[in-house]
């Protein structure tokens, strides 16, 4: 499988860019030449120079630095958006696939509501409730993206049902908590890797979205998507505020799609998510 | 539930500086000395007849001010939806059949870029390119053709991307099935054999991801008025969210929502008439 995955020469590439984003937001301070918030109003609106590589905003601040501090954000929600919907979504999938019956049609009837509702409206609505937050943006993520996990995982979880090993363990007595965790769970862990792998795109996506309509990120939070929503404002005079955030946001989800394509590939072929 | 939210729409109205007898009589006025419960069951059962109130930021009924937004949403949302697959799916059909040559890896490769595009940022790249540097359109407003075909294009280009994809990986599935193998036997062109039996099954996986890809432009919709200040739905929505305007925010979310709704259902009916295997009795 490993061997399988290595061989996608984009799988590799895709890891190297998350690799790379992974170090920079860990080092940022040490990578990032002036601090994400130091003003320096003499320098407002540089274009791209070798003092300032990716140029200055209205108040002299350094792009390529808020840059390097907004990996740690882009990072961080998608990591816990993924975590947290795979979590209810893989358990609520077991449930559904293993028990069957009215539970598994109540959670169905709940994959089947969040299945075409979009992320972004649900952030929009949550701020409306409880105003603009970065954790809003998560709860949003997780509240639409537990169905993906949880469909796949449910799915699987039918056929593994079956599988002669189950049903092994089930004549020796075992009991339904034991089967679950030993024999169902690591069987469903795999292809969830997958979805999780493309989901964290999207929460990326999602986040950059809610923050360019000035609902998540609060400035001067130095988030891609706020920093993009601000340079909407100066598109005439300095255009490099919008277009090296939206880079960067390209960037990262193209790395996560890269990942999630040649893992899909090794796991799963079969798998269209 | 919107009345948990900071801020006080009775400002909205009456200004912060207003005096005390001026801010309990619109607060009386609009209903919001009464309990949230009854507040919400009045808004629910004059929503259900159609009724959605007034605006207090634009003192309008509701009811109004959506029908003149809608339009404007309407108009590039489903230009853009249309482009989607206008789009995606001969860019797919080409990679299929010319596939593993320049041309498919060419065509995926921009197709993969596509994909992880944010399309806010996409109008605001087109926006600086025809806007800013050729000025061929106005960088803000909505009416004229360019000013809807180039958030229609942003709004599209992810969604025929994963149209694209899925065309392009379903074609060739199907074209390893038996029945094509028989097709070509008996003697027909490679075209007929591609447009008349493998096109019309490799299809079905396309319009079953209708349904996701709506609910996606809808969103995507929102973001892209907001980068052409186009006065459509969406930043009707966003502005009332800003001005706590909440009969306006459950009104825009209500008819966003119903529109996905009817989408997805549109979608099951489209399933029925490609794939005729399939029905709902």
């Amino acid at each position: 499988m490993i061997r399988k995955f290595l061989r996608h020469k984009m799988a590799i590439i895709g890891a190297i860019i998350i690799g790379l984003l992974v170090i920079t937001a860990i080092f940022s301070p040490f990578i990032a030449p002036y601090p994400p918030e130091e003003q320096d109003l003499m320098n407002r609106f540089e274009p791209p120079n070798f003092k300032h590589p990716l140029g200055t905003d209205s108040y002299g601040r350094d792009i390529f630095s808020r840059l390097v501090y907004g990996t740690r954000i882009s990072l961080y929600i998608g990591v816990v958006a993924v975590f947290v919907s795979a979590a209810i979504g893989i358990t609520l999938g077991i449930i559904a696939g293993y028990f069957g019956g009215w539970i598994d049609s109540l959670i169905q009837g709940g994959v089947d509501i969040t299945w075409a509702f979009p992320a972004v409206l649900a952030g929009l609505t949550l701020s409306a409730l409880f105003g603009s937050s970065l954790t809003n943006v998560m709860i949003a993520v997780a509240l639409v993206y537990w169905g993906r996990y949880s469909r796949i995982t449910r799915g699987d979880v039918l056929s593994i049902r079956e599988r002669e090993f189950v049903k092994a363990a089930k004549a020796a007595g075992a009991g339904d908590p034991r089967i679950i965790l030993k024999h169902i769970l690591p069987n469903a862990i795999p292809p969830a890797i997958v979805v999780a792998t493309l989901m964290f795109g999207d929460a990326i996506a999602v986040e950059a979205t809610l923050s360019f309509l000035g609902m998540g990120a609060q400035p001067p939070t130095p988030s891609w998507g706020a920093m993009l929503s601000y340079g909407r404002d100066y598109i005439r005079i300095a255009p490099w505020l919008s277009i090296f955030p939206g880079a960067a946001i390209m960037i990262v989800i193209l790395g996560f799609n890269l990942i999630g394509d040649g893992l899909r590939d090794a796991i799963d072929p079969k798998l269209k998510y | 539930m919107l009345h948990i939210a900071p801020g006080d729409p009775v400002v909205t109205v009456v200004g912060p500086t207003a005096p005390k007898q001026a801010y309990e009589a619109a607060r009386e006025k609009l209903g919001l000395d009464k309990p949230i419960y009854y507040q919400y069951f009045k808004w629910l059962s004059r929503a259900a007849v159609g009724d959605f109130g007034r605006s207090v930021a634009l003192r309008k009924s509701v009811n109004s001010v959506i029908a003149e937004r809608l339009p404007i949403t309407l108009q590039f949302t489903s230009l853009g939806i249309l482009l989607m697959y206008l789009i995606g799916v001969p860019v797919g059909i080409l990679s299929a059949v010319k596939r593993y040559s320049l041309v498919d890896y060419t065509l995926m490769g921009v197709v993969f870029i596509a994909v992880s595009m944010p399309s806010f940022w996409l109008g605001l790249i087109l926006l600086l390119i025809f806007g800013v540097h050729l000025g061929w359109v106005p960088v803000s407003g909505y009416g004229t053709f360019g000013l809807t075909i180039l958030p229609a294009l942003a709004l599209a280009a992810r969604g025929a991307a994963l149209s694209a994809r899925v065309t392009r990986s379903s074609m060739l599935e199907v074209i390893n099935q038996d029945y094509i193998r028989t097709a070509r036997a008996k003697g027909l062109v490679e075209r007929v054999v591609h447009y008349k039996h493998a096109l019309r099954n490799a299809l079905i996986p396309v319009v079953t991801l209708f349904g996701m890809r709506l609910g996606w432009a809808v969103a995507a919709g929102v973001s892209l008025e907001i980068v052409f200040n186009r006065p459509g739905v969406g930043r009707l929505l966003i502005n009332s969210i800003f001005a706590r305007d909440y009969s306006v925010v459950q009104a825009t979310i209500l008819v966003l929502s119903v529109s996905i709704m009817l989408g997805n259902l549109l979608a099951d009916v489209i399933y029925t008439v490609v794939d005729p295997r399939i029905r709902y009795d």
